[in-house]
């Protein structure tokens, strides 16, 4: 929730301008718990995976290690691709910065010596 | 046919084309009597409705029968097997099938089944085995699997039963099942069908049609068999003899256009191999690797069939974009989708398209589909613009492409063909490299990644001589072709090529029944919504004793739709939080597991631990290994 509350201290700021606001966004962490949530909800998971892994075929991974802020929203809100667009009238700026949390809170790859049967 | 007191021979036709009243009187019973006054006139309209139809002395047995000599042909025709809903319309067939042929039987719950399982038995075995229905609901059930085994050029053969004779039916349920032109229902997506009025009709169009089937383009072929021609006795003055089936010749492509076609792969500089349909025998996939070491250029499987070995270095599938993009001349191998091959596709509010390929690239096309084509259901892919087309048998081409590039290739060109060979094989291990990696994305997680689902299977798998029975419609998730040392044309046999739901589960049966006798452990990567159109396929399994391993990749509903729905909404701002409905299977999830309990499957799972997967798979193994199916039941990301 802190997250959240850092938002709105900045909600000013975001009446300034959607350029501003996401960068307002880009400032916070996000709630990474609420981040999951609306993840699922809005059906990231479908073509990323619950974890952000990507699918084969569909989306490429985008977690451990997510895209900066800035270039997350802009492909979220305007995909170069295939990639179903999330205007701010489905996912606000609110949500959107909760999902980057939630993917920057994804931990790391597993070492690779767990997964060895990938070897053979 | 029975023998009368007198001698003659007495059968059903014989009584209903008319009695005499000689004989009539001489059978001498009540029934002839109160008969009489019918007697004294001919038949025809003026017989008594009470009478009409009615033969004088009922045969309670006979000695022979028509369908006898329908088992000799199929016989003949070296088909071991028949999958089969059962229906009284063939029932004279199912008996001599079944007592006079003692044919390999598999009962099956539903004719899509059966079809299904034909079609995975015949990709894996190179021939049909046999199909039977009812010419009305049985063929109506069946159709949508006819329709993924047209798609697919497998050569199904299907006989349905019919009654033609409105005057011979049963009320009621005979005249439901009955119909004027069976085939029609089906006629867009089988080859070639018949009504033989004879058994000598009978046995030269059964001939004709496995002919048919068997020349490519293979597809479905259809007979329909009058219930009385089954049933009846031999008719007396027929000579019944069984056609001989001819050897049929390759088709092989016109010399001067394989000439050319070589021609233009050894003067170009990156020439790609593009193959969908192909790989249908071990022959098949070795002649294209020796084409393209020959060539030492970029060979791009579409998948359709196991065209080439997934980790020799020039396979190329998982950039296939990047290779067909820098290519200048492509050769497709019994490739419908050229289309698609050389070009992306945008599915926007306004829908569009771009070229992958240069332009100058040249396009040759080798392959059956040029042979045969229906107008109704468009199968046939968007037309591509093709500088050579050669109708032939891509297989049967191949060893004269490869003699023709053989006396092409000047001496000064094979050091720049090695350079290419070896640019080719460095971008594969790299690809292969990236492959690994991207597995390791969502490793731990559960539900189970679709990459640890193939990685722990191919290591459950790998030593033994195995054979991916069928994939789902589209042929997802797709890590086992990424992540599997793929060799023999029975490792993968492709997905429904109709893309109708349905498939996976019975195509994997038909395809256990032929590796079994191969000794092969089959496998299928098992959609969970393709499950649920036929379950009933794993009772045949277990009744059957079909040694398969069913993995359901049980993502809890049909992703692919979800997708769909996902990119309307979005597109129409209305937001997707609601377009799981009508396409999640949640609220109850389905517990394959005891599903394919209680139809005498020996089941593991739901498994949702990562961990516990390697270990179920391995015990699920071990239940193949003894001759009998098994499934294990994985909760599992979408792709």
């Amino acid at each position: 929730m802190r997250g959240r509350f850092l938002l709105l201290t900045f909600a000013p700021a975001l009446l300034a301008g959607a350029a501003s606001a996401q960068a307002q966004v880009a400032a916070t962490p996000g709630d990474a718990a609420n981040g999951k949530r609306i993840y699922m909800m809005v059906g990231c998971h479908l073509c990323h995976g619950t974890v952000g892994q990507g699918g084969r075929p569909g989306g490429p991974h985008i977690a451990p290690n997510p895209l900066p802020y800035e270039a997350f929203a802009r492909i979220v809100r305007r995909p170069p691709n295939t990639m179903p667009p999330y205007t701010a009238i489905v996912l606000s700026d609110r949500d959107l910065g909760d999902i980057h949390a939630y993917l920057g809170s994804i931990p790391p790859l597993p070492d690779p010596k767990a997964a060895a049967i990938l070897n053979n | 046919m029975s023998k009368r007191k007198d001698g003659s021979t007495l059968n059903r036709r014989g009584l209903l084309k008319g009695a005499t009243v000689a004989s009539l009187a001489a059978l001498g019973s009540s029934q002839a009597m109160a008969q009489a006054p019918a007697q004294s006139r001919p038949a025809g309209p003026n017989v008594s409705p009470a009478d009409a139809g009615r033969p004088r002395e009922v045969p309670i047995v006979q000695d022979n029968c028509g369908s006898d000599y329908m088992a000799d042909v199929i016989k003949s025709l070296g088909i071991e097997h028949v999958a089969c809903n059962p229906g009284n319309s063939f029932r004279g067939l199912h008996e001599s099938l079944i007592n006079y042929l003692k044919i390999d039987w598999h009962t099956c719950t539903h004719e899509e089944a059966s079809v299904a399982m034909a079609n995975g038995y015949a990709k894996i075995e190179g021939k049909p085995m046999l199909t039977l229905a009812h010419g009305t609901v049985g063929l109506q059930h069946a159709s949508m699997a006819l329709y993924n085994a047209w798609c697919d050029r497998v050569p199904v053969y299907m006989m349905v039963g019919n009654i033609l004779d409105a005057a011979k039916r049963a009320p009621g349920g005979e005249w439901v099942h009955s119909v004027q032109d069976a085939a029609a229902t089906v006629r867009d997506f089988v080859k070639w069908d018949d009504v033989p009025g004879s058994l000598t009709h009978f046995g030269e169009s059964a001939v004709r049609a496995y002919n048919i089937a068997m020349t490519p383009p293979r597809a479905p072929v259809l007979l329909v068999l009058d219930a009385e021609l089954q049933d009846g006795p031999l008719p007396p003055h027929e000579k019944l003899t069984i056609p001989r089936l001819p050897k049929m010749a390759p088709l092989i492509g016109d010399p001067g256009a394989v000439a050319e076609a070589a021609q233009l792969l050894v003067n170009a500089a990156n020439p790609v191999l593009v193959a969908d349909r192909c790989g249908c025998s071990q022959a098949a996939i070795d002649r294209l690797v020796e084409l393209a070491e020959l060539l030492q250029c970029a060979v791009v499987d579409l998948g359709g069939r196991m065209n080439f070995p997934s980790r020799h270095p020039l396979n190329q599938s998982e950039r296939a974009r990047a290779v067909v993009r820098e290519a200048d001349v492509i050769v497709a191998f019994e490739a419908e989708n050229l289309w698609g091959a050389t070009h992306t596709f945008h599915d926007a509010v306004e829908r569009h398209y771009d070229a992958i390929i240069r332009p100058g690239t040249r396009l040759v096309s080798i392959g059956a589909a040029h042979l045969y084509v229906k107008a109704n259901y468009q199968d046939f892919q968007r037309f591509t613009e093709i500088d050579l087309a050669i109708p032939a048998d891509a297989e049967a081409t191949l060893p004269y492409l490869i003699e023709a590039v053989k006396q092409r290739v000047p001496l000064d060109r094979k050091a720049a063909m090695t350079t290419r060979g070896e640019r080719l094989s460095e971008a594969h291990r790299q690809t292969i490299k990236r492959l690994k990696e991207d597995a390791l994305y969502g490793w731990d997680a559960s539900p189970i990644s679709t990459s640890r689902l193939a990685a722990e299977l191919w290591e459950a798998i790998r030593t033994e001589d195995w054979s991916i029975g069928a994939v789902g419609s589209n042929n997802r998730p797709s890590w086992h072709r990424r992540l599997w040392d793929m060799t023999k044309y029975y490792h993968f046999t492709g997905p429904a090529a109709g893309g109708g739901e349905g498939y996976g589960a019975p195509a994997a049966a038909g395809a256990a029944l032929a590796n079994k006798k191969h000794g092969r452990l089959t496998v299928t990567i098992q959609g969970d919504g393709d499950l649920m159109y036929s379950p009933g396929v794993l009772w045949t399994c277990a009744h059957s004793r079909l040694p398969i391993l069913y993995v359901v990749h049980n993502n809890r509903g049909y992703h692919q739709e979800k997708l769909v729905i996902q990119r309307m909404a979005n597109r129409r701002q209305r937001g997707i939080d609601r377009s799981h409905i009508g396409c999640a299977l949640d609220d109850p999830f389905i517990d394959y597991a005891t599903v394919a309990k209680g139809l005498g499957v020996a089941s593991f799972g739901p498994i949702t631990d990562p961990d516990d997967l390697g270990p179920a798979l391995k015990k699920a193994v071990a239940v193949v290994k003894r001759g009998e199916p098994a499934l294990v039941d994985v909760v599992s990301q979408g792709r």
